[in-house]
């Protein structure tokens, strides 16, 4: 059965990956696509379902901070039926969304940024390294350059650009290039069925 | 040829003879002993069973054809009433004997009573295979109790009678094997009958001894009831019917046919016994042809062992059949020690050679080897070379001379010798011990009840080679001559082991042999005090026994003496004392070859270890000790440098952008300088864009960067909302782009007037299904955000008067993609951009992936790009400063810029200087 | 643009069934990385103690472009998870994406079944954190708290978010080991996490703990394509420059 599964899933994905080349399997990738999007919408209700399991085992065993997993469950619930029923549009789901959702992401994104900085301010205590200090000059001077009086004319059209469009992004190009190759690699390896981590022994 | 020295008599006899003529004694050398290293001598065992004795062989034939013949016994009285001979159960199987008139008498009987030994005739068909039988199953039935051995009977019996007793005696016997002891003695060949030999020397007893018949036979009555050892057993062939009514055994009967005729009623022996005991017949058919046959053969039923038969033999005997020498030979060979006697020079007694002369002379009876060597002197269990002969071994050397049983005999003698008969006119069998004497045949009186040993005199059996125990009997025993406990019982091998297997007799006391012997056979000797000297010296010659002819298989097993010189004991090797290797010298290792080894090499105790074994250990021993100290817990405490510095970052940067925002300040001026790509995102949505045209927009970031992305957002589709009033689609790729999207037209653009847009809603699949919706949007599953429970199925949106003319992705004027991350721009990009067609993609991202989609635009892939907090103020300048978003963000963002820069710049030194600052005390530290 | 894509991937997947299949006289040399080399010891502390390991997989879907760093960090959790079945406490795994959380619950129970101690599989070491990037984060912040976790383990599609998992470890005092395919998460995990991995680290991770010839022969394919890629940009520069094309 392991082996079959196997199978499919090679054929699939050679076709898949065939219909970007192939302009008559065009069609194929677009009905195998296609399918592939329906079982990830799926696989949103498997996830949180899964959710769901978790935290209630953590309130049935009553483990630590299950007081937030119980607040979790009812939010879930309310939002889901409050959902269904009324529509993403609606103006409750409009302030739940405006009131809960938002505000938290957007403080964990403001805790965000004392982190980095308190990151950035115990590298050299954790590690003192070339690296580490080309680092943190770098992030000194992007920074430096990213303030409004850095409208100076040389510092802000031409130094800034030239760090930020020639070193940073040369370096940036080659790690995505590299993590391309890996991408790469990785995917044949799968497609293949050279290694996969998932799926029993 | 050199004439050939009888080791029992001593007499020099031809060398073409095998027996010796005085004494009858096997002449033959076949019984080497075996010395230490010699390998042994292979021999085969169907050729072995003729050097069983005698006796052996005949219980074997009466074994086996009384289970044929069914013989029956006559009845007779038994002239021993069973119960006065109820505790002598070693004798009981003598009564079994049959009493068959024709049997021959044994010759060491008949020797004993001093008739010539009658010739021994060969049975045709004796010479055959034979089976020992160990026992078992088939052991033979019980002879008949009333049955006298035969070689009581014969006592009673003529000299004739007992050779012709004998003669039968030697027929095959059915089952007498099963009580031969020489269980190994398989397949051997029944030596040629000899038995009118083997009664010599209880002939030449009975002729010396004045036994009464009545006596004998009363006792040998009781007698027939004691069960006897197998050796003593006769076989179950019928024995000839005893010539008188008297029954008695043949060795009896020639010692009363030889004393007096008048003593030959011995009701108890008068039954003629068949066969003698077959040890008596093999000692008979051991010695050889030449073993004349004694007086007591006239006994015919009696059967007489051939070692006693061997004790009386007579040169006037006739020759034995041509097969007897084989036999003798053979017999000899495997003859046990005590049997043999042949080749033993009796070198302690002069004087015993000249006794066994006369018995010798006067029967055929072969005396056995082990009797052949033995002198009448004195016991000495010490003598390396000499061998005791129990005493009533004897009287064989000594010459059959017709006794007359006396008093003094019959006084120490049991009871059932004393009724012992002899029958007259049989030829005398063998005597033991006795030497072949020339004495004349027994007297054909009749049947002559010789009384077992109790009508002999001391004096008359030692002249007629009687046993010693028969001498002995009216007797008090010597202490000399008692078998000390020492004496009697030495060790299983003497302490020269080479005496052991010399010709040379060897010394000790004959009843060591014999450890539970009978006092009747242990009895002092019966020698008269006219001989009382030669008793004592032919004690001296009978215990001196040759050394016997071992077996090839009893050889193999012999260790190997390696020692075989007493000097070697000298050399280092030791005499064993004790044990079974008693009298071996070399066997085991001496203690002084153990001592001869070098001592030991000394070991140092110190343990040898190099010196990183050491720090190894070391180290070991102080995790060991460390493991003994328990160590204080670290425990974290409450407040520390780390948690302080991110509560003072953050108070510092709360503090700074609230209040500025709180504030409004605007301390900050706008950035005046107009990136390329923020300028041609603004001039497509001003100028490229027709109005109410069809646009997708799609909102593709998370809550947490709404701020940001609203504010870069804001200005572009403000512009475009008022500028060119397009009919807008709204998508998403996340599942809260579509909150997001709603969200926007509710805040930064709620102020807009008709603004005329649809939500598509969520689109999942990530990269696949933004190729699909680019492919064919239409047919793609978009749920409109309006369906719900209560609307399950809303119209199509594609129908919609906002999308109207709307059937490809081609067909928008525009895509504008907002979006947070690098991976969603690059999705659209390169999903949905080669299928755009005409439309115009401009990109709206984060500062985060704005430089990473830069590429992009400078690559033409997308027409604008507007990137972070710094193009949404260009833009808002542009678009007259609507919203204001940025504006309002802009003195917060700066002043947050400049507390990061200040705050990364400080605590980076401040941490490289803690850094150092540890480095040097962990080097100062050590 | 088309072709030389179709060329590349042809390429590529000659090359890499040629280097798994053909047997090679010597083993392929690597260079060092410190952060796999101290794994083993982290894995041997963490089964010793008693601890477990957190595994997060980050956010990327198996469909986008992010799904390769999604594969390789269900390697990574498979070679955890059967090297630390033994442990009393069994490693967590957490993902942002549904797909992906149902992966790894699939994973954790193949490791299992390697190391022939199915039993001890249970299903809820596998978790969804978050459907979005920071709730993802905000999820499995508490994991590291208050489920005695010993070592973070990071490995696949993370964003900016991850800076809060690795803050959230280091006030935990656990270690963190933490590789992502996006540039900002890696310019925080170089910042922050103890040992971080840059670049195509992530996905060499399988080669350097031995999950088999494939891995091998992927980095070698991947050094193999880079160096062309290095020379067709020289050489196209080269010929940008001369007015060529």
């Amino acid at each position: 059965m392991k082996v079959i599964s196997a199978a499919f899933a090679i054929a699939f994905g050679l076709l898949v990956l065939a219909g970007y080349f192939i302009p008559a399997l065009a069609p194929i990738q677009a009905v195998l696509i296609k399918w592939a999007g329906i079982l990830l919408a799926v696989s949103a209700l498997i996830g949180v379902f899964n959710l769901v399991i978790v935290h209630g085992e953590k309130i049935r065993s009553r483990e630590k901070s299950n007081a937030y997993s119980t607040l979790l469950l009812i939010s879930l619930l309310l939002t889901f039926v409050f959902g269904l029923a009324l529509g993403p549009g609606h103006p409750i789901m409009q302030g739940v969304v405006n009131g809960v959702i938002l505000p938290v992401e957007a403080s964990l994104m403001a805790i965000l940024s004392v982190t980095l900085l308190y990151a950035a301010i115990r590298l050299l205590r954790r590690r003192v390294d070339v690296m580490s200090v080309v680092f943190l000059l770098t992030v000194l001077l992007i920074v430096a350059l990213s303030l409004p009086f850095a409208g100076i004319p040389l510092l802000g059209d031409v130094l800034r650009p030239w760090i930020t469009q020639v070193w940073a992004m040369g370096g940036a190009r080659g790690i995505l290039i590299g993590v391309a190759l890996g991408a790469l690699t990785t995917g044949l390896r799968v497609l293949l069925a050279m290694d996969r981590p998932y799926g029993g022994k | 040829m050199a004439d050939i020295q009888c080791s029992i008599c001593g007499k020099k006899n031809p060398a073409n003879t095998a027996v010796c003529q005085n004494c009858g004694a096997s002449l033959s050398r076949g019984g080497e002993s075996i010395q230490p290293g010699q390998e042994p001598t292979r021999k085969t065992t169907s050729e072995l069973e003729q050097g069983l004795p005698t006796w052996l062989r005949d219980a074997r034939d009466q074994r086996r054809q009384s289970s044929d013949d069914e013989v029956q016994l006559p009845s007779q009285p038994s002239s021993f009433p069973p119960s006065s001979l109820s505790g002598m159960d070693l004798l009981a199987g003598l009564q079994s004997q049959s009493d068959d008139d024709d049997e021959e008498i044994p010759d060491w009987l008949s020797n004993l009573t001093g008739d010539a030994g009658a010739s021994k005739k060969s049975q045709p068909g004796a010479v055959e295979n034979r089976r020992v039988e160990l026992g078992g199953p088939s052991k033979p039935a019980r002879e008949p109790e009333d049955e006298l051995p035969s070689w009581l009977a014969s006592l009673s019996a003529s000299p004739a009678a007992a050779d012709d007793r004998g003669k039968k005696e030697q027929s095959p016997a059915d089952d007498a094997s099963a009580v031969s002891p020489f269980g190994a003695f398989a397949d051997i060949e029944p030596p040629t009958q000899a038995e009118e030999a083997g009664a010599d020397w209880l002939t030449s007893l009975q002729s010396d001894a004045s036994i009464s018949e009545d006596a004998v036979g009363s006792e040998a009555g009781a007698f027939a009831s004691v069960d006897l050892p197998d050796w003593m057993k006769a076989d179950e062939t019928p024995a000839p019917a005893p010539d008188t009514d008297v029954v008695t055994s043949d060795w009896l009967k020639s010692l009363d046919g030889q004393v007096a005729p008048e003593t030959s009623s011995a009701p108890g022996l008068s039954e003629p016994v068949t066969d003698a005991a077959d040890w008596l017949k093999t000692l008979d058919a051991a010695e050889g042809p030449s073993v004349p046959a004694p007086a007591a053969a006239e006994t015919t039923d009696f059967d007489m062992p051939d070692w006693l038969k061997s004790m009386g033999d007579a040169p006037a005997a006739a020759p034995t059949p041509a097969a007897a020498p084989e036999v003798s030979a053979d017999a000899d060979f495997f003859m046990p020690d005590w049997l043999k006697g042949a080749d033993e020079p009796s070198a302690a007694a002069p004087s015993a050679p000249s006794a066994p002369e006369p018995a010798s002379a006067a029967t055929d009876f072969e005396t056995p080897d082990w009797l052949k060597g033995i002198e009448p002197t004195a016991v000495n269990a010490t003598a390396a070379a000499d061998f005791d002969m129990p005493d009533w071994l004897k009287g064989a050397d000594e010459p059959a001379q017709p006794q007359t049983p006396s008093a003094d005999f019959n006084v120490n003698l049991p009871g059932w010798l004393k009724s012992a008969k002899v029958e007259t006119g049989e030829p005398a069998k063998a005597k033991p011990f006795a030497a072949a004497e020339p004495s004349a045949p027994p007297e054909p009186s009749g049947p002559v009840f010789v009384p077992a040993f109790t009508d002999f005199s001391m004096e008359e059996a030692s002249v007629i080679d009687t046993p010693d125990w028969l001498a002995n009997l009216g007797k008090t025993p010597e202490p000399s001559n008692l078998p000390t406990p020492e004496t009697s019982m030495p060790s299983p091998i003497p302490e020269d082991m080479d005496s052991e297997f010399t010709s040379e007799p060897l010394a000790g006391d004959l009843d060591a042999l014999f450890t539970d012997m009978p006092d009747w056979l242990n009895a002092t000797s019966m020698t008269p005090s006219a001989s009382g000297q030669q008793p004592s010296a032919d004690e001296t010659e009978a215990e001196k026994l040759s050394p016997a002819s071992l077996p090839s298989w009893v050889q193999a097993m012999r260790p190997v003496d390696t020692a075989s010189n007493p000097l070697d004991a000298a050399a280092g090797e030791t005499m064993e004392t004790r044990g079974p290797f008693a009298g071996l010298q070399g066997v085991l290792p001496s203690a002084t070859y153990l001592g001869a080894s070098s001592k030991p090499k000394s070991l140092a105790i110190k343990l040898q270890a190099d010196d990183e074994q050491q720090n190894q250990a070391l180290l070991l021993e102080q995790i060991m000790a460390a493991e003994a100290h328990p160590e204080p817990m670290i425990t974290p405490a409450g407040v520390n440098s780390q948690r302080i510095l991110r509560i003072a970052i953050f108070v510092l940067l709360l503090a700074v952008v609230t209040g500025a925002i709180f504030m409004g300040t605007q301390i900050f001026p706008l950035p005046l300088g107009r990136p390329a790509e923020t300028m041609a995102a603004f001039n497509i949505v001003d100028t490229v864009i027709p109005p109410d045209a069809p646009v997708l927009v799609v909102f593709d970031y998370e809550p947490a960067l709404a701020g940001e992305m609203e504010a870069v957002a804001a200005p572009l589709l403000d512009h475009l909302v008022v500028k060119n009033h397009p009919r807008m689609a709204l998508l998403s790729t996340s599942p809260t782009g579509a909150v997001m999207a709603a969200r926007m037209f509710s805040g930064p653009l709620g102020e807009l007037p008709a603004i005329q847009y649809v939500n598509l809603g969520y689109l999942p699949g990530g990269l696949s299904s933004v190729r699909a919706f680019a492919q064919d949007p239409t047919h793609t599953l978009v749920l409109p955000p309006d369906v719900s429970v209560f609307n399950l199925a809303p119209a199509s949106v594609w129908a919609s008067p906002t999308l109207q003319g709307v059937q490809s992705f081609s067909n928008f004027a525009a895509i504008i993609l907002i979006t947070d991350s690098v991976d969603a721009g690059r999705t659209w990009i390169e999903q949905a951009g080669p299928l755009r067609g005409s439309a115009q993609f401009v990109v709206v991202s984060s500062a985060q992936a704005g430089p990473l989609l830069q590429p992009y635009y400078a690559s033409g892939q997308i027409n604008g790009l507007a990137s972070g907090l710094y193009d949404a103020a260009v833009l808002e300048q542009n678009n007259a400063g609507r919203p204001g978003t940025a504006r309002r963000y802009w003195d917060a963002y700066s002043l947050g810029l400049v507390l990061i820069l200040f705050l990364l710049a400080g605590g980076a030194l401040w941490s490289l200087a803690a850094n150092l600052r540890e480095r040097i005390a962990s080097k100062e530290a050590g | 643009m088309v072709e030389l894509s179709a060329i590349l991937i042809l390429l590529a997947l000659i090359l890499l069934l040629a280097l798994t299949f053909l047997r090679r006289k010597s083993p392929p040399t690597f260079r060092a990385i410190p952060a796999l080399t101290r794994l083993s010891r982290v894995i041997g502390l963490s089964v010793e103690d008693g601890t477990r390991l957190h595994v997060s997989l980050g956010r990327g879907g198996l469909l986008s472009g992010r799904g390769g760093a999604s594969l390789a960090g269900l390697s990574m959790l498979r070679y955890l998870t059967e090297r630390t079945s033994v442990s009393d406490s069994p490693p967590v795994a957490t993902a942002g994406d549904p797909a992906l959380a149902v992966l790894t619950q699939d994973t954790l129970r193949a490791g299992y079944q390697a190391a022939n101690a199915e039993d001890l599989y249970q299903p809820t070491t596998g978790r969804l954190s978050g459907p979005t990037p920071f709730s993802y984060a905000a999820g499995a912040m508490p994991v590291l708290r208050d489920e005695n976790v010993s070592a973070n383990v990071l490995m696949g599609d993370f964003g900016p978010e991850v800076a809060l998992l690795v803050d959230a470890a280091e006030r935990a005092r656990v270690p963190t080991l933490g590789g992502s395919d996006d540039l900002p998460a890696q310019a925080i995990l170089f910042a922050a996490a103890q040992e971080p991995l840059i670049g195509e680290e992530l996905f060499s991770a399988g080669a350097y703990l031995g999950a088999g010839p494939a891995h091998a022969a992927s980095l070698t394919v991947q050094d193999i394509l880079r160096w062309a890629l290095v020379l067709v940009l020289l050489g196209g520069s080269v010929m940008k420059l001369l007015g060529m094309i």
